[in-house]
């Protein structure tokens, strides 16, 4: 990876609309991959691509709207490159391609699942969130966590399920609460 | 989306919940990805809820790496000073992503944040970089002569040799494509990532060294603490005095014997020491962490102890003055008049075992540091009355008696300041004596 220097230098509300935008990328880009580097790949890709056309958006255009084009565009470039390379990875290039349009249901500001899910995870016990940032920010295996914490692997794997369950019941009811309100 | 509904579409979709989670482990088949994608080819509804799943996933983990980032650069911000710049740069940057630190950290003058995240050291007989450059994330880096060591804006320090070609990827980070190298991550800062063409190596709070070649091949020797591995598809934890070789990516590191020789080139030159001439060599990894029990007959050792240490104001050491230092010491008492953080430097002579042999020994070195030397500590009690804030956890020196130099030992310090001359007449008997050295901006 080699990220040349940009020569435009976008404005702030550039900046700060892509700021605020990043976890859904990121969401957007998992979404449609998966788990796994080419999700990663992807929305680096979208944030240097968004970077060279910030002159193309227009601020009174929805910022979002315009960078899931970009991303879109991103997403199914890996799979192309990775088809072209035979790379295999953990969604065909025909699932991906499916997937793609379902993460974009998910991107949409009315939907704000990051603002649900903050609330939810604040309710989370410490014994849980230690659990979830091994999991999905050290990215250790089960087997790890298990060996590190004594748990048997089986009521680990159960105990994952039940808390992602949980999260998910709850965000989907605040998300219904803040719709009805 | 009603409960109600969630509930039931959550209940029909245990199993492709489960193998969503399993499919970045080593463990995952072949089988079990076609049955996933055969899930998700027929359903819509299998879609969506794995969509979402997914979705919430990478919000979850930005919520959690956010708050653990936060969590670590307050504990930082308040045990550490003189960290402003990775601070401010921390606060957009790190805590947010790579790349959108990147573009953030391009911004005009409307913003305040530092555009620098990783300058040079100090070098040792190298072509086309010099002491004191700075690099912007996205710089490559190509080193056709000579050895540098590279001051990363979260203090994790970059030993590199020739040739070797790296891009720097971010204020904790690089991509390393061919060379050799040391990297020292002192402190409580962790995370310090390399990625290579076969390995992608993430810090855990140590010090390893690294050699990507031409091919690709990475191979990890780590020195102290440990490293995480996450080249392959199931990570792996290395520990001190192993070592690994990746041939390829997504393929697991084998083990390979652990030999440093290699690295101790770049080793010195990460604790900035540019050269050393005479009977002396810097301690090998390993050896630093007890200098009270590495015994050497054959030369004087230098042991880098702890690195940014602020020493208040007041603070007595036995010179701070360039010229020549030699006994008696007792009218040379200097008072820092101000705080100072230094980086301490054991200098030893260790025999082990006293021989009956009365007849001085007279050892000779020429010592080079890529930064001045600020202060000296000569004698047996200041030395003692130092150790606890400069010495390594678990020095070993409580035992150590005649410490200090003697009557015919003599220490110049160059009018540059980073130069020190030592002539040691020894019997069997421990010499030591600290250099402290300006801590790196």
């Amino acid at each position: 990876m080699n990220l040349s220097t940009p020569d435009n230098n976008p404005d702030a509300s550039f900046v700060s609309a892509l700021t605020r935008l990043q976890s859904r990328l990121r969401g957007y880009c998992q979404a449609a991959l998966g788990h796994g580097d080419e999700a990663a790949e992807a929305l680096q890709r979208t944030n240097i691509t968004l970077w060279k056309k910030s002159e193309d958006w227009d601020p009174k255009q929805d910022f979002s709207r315009w960078a899931i084009s970009i991303a879109r565009f991103e997403v199914l470039g890996v799979v192309r490159d990775r088809q072209r390379t035979h790379q295999r990875f953990i969604f065909d290039p025909d699932v991906a391609e499916q997937m793609v349009d379902e993460a974009s249901e998910l991107v949409t500001p009315s939907s704000d699942r990051q603002e649900a899910l903050e609330f939810c995870l604040a309710k989370v016990s410490q014994k849980n969130r230690d659990l979830l940032t091994a999991y999905f920010v050290r990215g250790e295996t089960f087997q790890e966590i298990a060996t590190t914490t004594g748990r048997g692997l089986s009521a680990l794997k159960v105990a994952m399920m039940r808390l992602r369950g949980s999260l998910r019941s709850c965000i989907e009811s605040q998300i219904g609460k803040e719709a009805s309100a | 989306m009603s409960e109600s509904i969630h509930h039931d579409k959550t209940d029909g979709f245990k199993e492709l919940e489960s193998m969503l989670l399993n499919s970045v482990n080593a463990d995952f088949s072949g089988a079990d990805r076609d049955l996933l994608n055969s899930l998700l080819r027929e359903s819509a509804d299998a879609r969506a809820f794995a969509s979402e799943l997914l979705f919430d996933d990478a919000l979850l983990a930005d919520s959690l790496s956010t708050e653990a980032a936060e969590a670590s650069f307050r504990d930082k911000a308040s045990s550490r000073q003189n960290s402003t710049v990775w601070i401010r740069i921390a606060a957009v940057v790190v805590i947010c992503l790579i790349p959108l630190g990147w573009m953030v950290s391009h911004q005009g003058s409307t913003q305040t944040i530092e555009t620098t995240v990783a300058s040079i050291q100090g070098t040792n007989r190298i072509t086309g970089l010099k002491h004191g450059q700075t690099f912007q994330i996205g710089e490559r880096v190509e080193i056709e002569r000579g050895r540098a060591v590279l001051r990363f804006a979260s203090g994790a320090k970059f030993a590199i040799e020739a040739p070797a070609s790296f891009v720097i990827t971010g204020p904790n980070g690089a991509d390393l494509d061919v060379g050799r190298a040391t990297i020292r991550v002192p402190g409580e800062i962790k995370g310090f990532t390399l990625v290579t063409p076969t390995e992608k190596i993430v810090d855990l709070g140590t010090a390893f060294g690294i050699e990507v070649a031409e091919n690709g091949t990475t191979s990890v020797a780590v020195f102290e603490g440990e490293v995480e591995l996450l080249g392959a598809s199931r990570a792996r934890r290395i520990f001190a005095g192993q070592s690994t070789q990746s041939t390829q990516s997504k393929l697991p590191a084998q083990s390979i014997p652990h030999l440093v020789d290699a690295f101790l080139n770049t080793w010195e030159t990460s604790f900035g020491v540019e050269s050393v001439r005479g009977d002396l060599r810097v301690s090998r990894p390993g050896e630093r962490l007890a200098p009270g029990l590495v015994i050497d007959s054959s030369s004087l050792l230098l042991f880098p102890e702890r690195e940014n240490v602020t020493l208040p104001e007041g603070y007595a050491l036995n010179s701070t003055r360039t010229g020549l230092h030699q006994y008696p010491f007792r009218s040379q008492i200097e008072y820092l008049t101000e705080s100072l953080t230094v980086d301490s430097y054991l200098l030893q002579y260790h025999p082990g075992v006293k021989t009956s042999s009365s007849k001085d020994r007279v050892f000779t070195a020429e010592l080079h540091f890529d930064r001045p030397v600020v202060g000296l500590i000569l004698r047996p009690d200041q030395l003692d009355a130092s150790d606890a804030v400069l010495a390594m956890p678990g020095a070993q020196l409580k035992n150590i008696s005649r410490r200090g130099i003697n009557k015919d030992d003599q220490v110049e310090l160059s009018d540059d300041r980073r130069t020190l001359y030592i002539r040691m007449s020894i019997q069997d008997s421990v010499d030591q004596i600290r250099v402290l050295v300006e801590a790196g901006a």
